[in-house]
């Protein structure tokens, strides 16, 4: 074996090493899209959530999820693009019927703290935004 | 003539005070106009949460707690998240965990929410609030019976949310709330904030009562409490 014939594919892991550690830099410096179990949504009061990317699982509405998106930015006048949006079935308060929304995610949140005197803080890894796919109206946030 | 002014001499401050009290009670809560306010709250912040509050740890679990709370908004600088509220709360052993509810001012575009606060595990929700200078109904029931006690809220009777997160309570709260001293307690010199009405909470196994302590404050100078007897006025002795 040649030093050529053994350099080549060092160069290659070498190469691949390099790859790996720049994707692990981009994935640490980017924020992660924030995500929720089911049974925290239901908390909030929403169901049967599909993920918006998921066209096929999608049902059409006349306020699109970008649409959706845009305005949630506006109530929280925070421009993140990094951002997940759900689309569900959701009640704006227990005694009303669900409607179709969208449900849009950032990371974090500046929560407040109220609670009885003398309680810690708690953080707030995600605030959602809850729009109604029809109306494009605010029907709800939440922060957990 | 002679009786009017003999009984006009007789009059107290005091009862001049609590004629005034009557007339506002009679009149209902004041709207504050937009940009009439004037606060003198200094120029340093400390981050130090202040309530004027009724707090009561009674025997027996308590299931519930209402109010009706005038809806005000306070000057809030934002130079902290945790803002500015007036609600009613549930809290368990130790205030590891609670139910809140009521309106907030806080630092989303310094606006006005109803909200739900239920700790642990830090589930907020937010509605649009109700308009400054109304009047809501704000209620948590616990209902205790098992296999799954759990948390119902309501605004002005509407069934906002239910849930099972919280603690067990055995603290039943009503409170103005602030968490910097150059923020705004709700009211002010000239329209205040407060309850109307009295404050009730319910015992497991029993029925509505009004609440009988009453609300106070450790910071006089800053803030004053009228007890209306039923229900308090509140108010930031700085702002006019």
């Amino acid at each position: 074996m040649s030093r050529g014939r053994f350099l080549v594919p060092l160069a290659a892991v070498a190469m691949l090493l390099l790859v790996g550690v720049n994707a692990a830099t981009t994935r640490a410096v980017l924020p992660t899209a924030p995500t929720i179990s089911p049974q925290d949504l239901a908390w909030y009061m929403v169901t049967d959530a599909v993920d918006a990317s998921n066209a096929a699982s999608v049902v059409s509405s006349p306020v699109d999820a970008s649409a959706a998106a845009s305005i949630a930015r506006g109530v929280l006048a925070r421009p993140d693009t990094n951002v997940t949006i759900l689309q569900a079935r959701a009640q704006r308060i227990a005694s009303e019927p669900a409607r179709l929304a969208w449900v849009v995610l950032f990371n974090g949140g500046n929560a407040p703290h109220g609670g009885p005197a003398g309680a810690t803080q708690f953080p707030v890894h995600m605030t959602g935004v809850i729009i109604d796919a029809q109306t494009g109206s605010l029907m709800s946030v939440f922060m957990h | 003539m002679r009786r009017l002014g003999a009984r006009a001499r007789s009059i107290s401050a005091g009862s001049l005070i609590l004629l005034l009290a009557a007339e506002l009670a009679a009149a209902g809560p004041i709207v504050r106009p937009a940009l009439a306010l004037t606060c003198n709250l200094g120029t340093t912040h400390d981050n130090n949460a202040r309530q004027l509050s009724i707090a009561v740890w009674p025997a027996t679990t308590p299931v519930g707690v209402k109010a009706d709370i005038i809806n005000y908004d306070p000057v809030y600088t934002a130079y902290n998240g945790a803002g500015t509220n007036m609600s009613v709360l549930l809290a368990g052993t130790g205030l590891t965990g609670w139910n809140q509810l009521g309106w907030i001012k806080y630092n989303f575009q310094q606006t006005r929410w109803i909200y739900i606060e239920s700790e642990p595990g830090s589930h907020w929700q937010l509605w649009p609030a109700q308009a400054v200078g109304t009047l809501t109904w704000y209620e948590i029931d616990f209902n205790p019976n098992p296999p799954s006690p759990y948390f119902s809220f309501y605004v002005n009777g509407s069934n906002y949310s239910n849930g099972p997160n919280g603690a067990w309570p055995v603290s039943y709260q009503v409170m103005a709330e602030t968490h910097d001293i150059h923020d705004q307690m709700p009211g002010d010199n000239s329209h205040y904030a407060g309850i109307v009405g009295p404050p009730q909470y319910k015992l497991q196994g029993g029925s509505w009562q009004t609440i009988t302590s009453t609300m106070g404050t450790a910071f006089p100078s800053l803030f004053g409490v009228y007890n209306l007897n039923p229900g308090y006025y509140v108010w930031d002795k700085r702002c006019s």
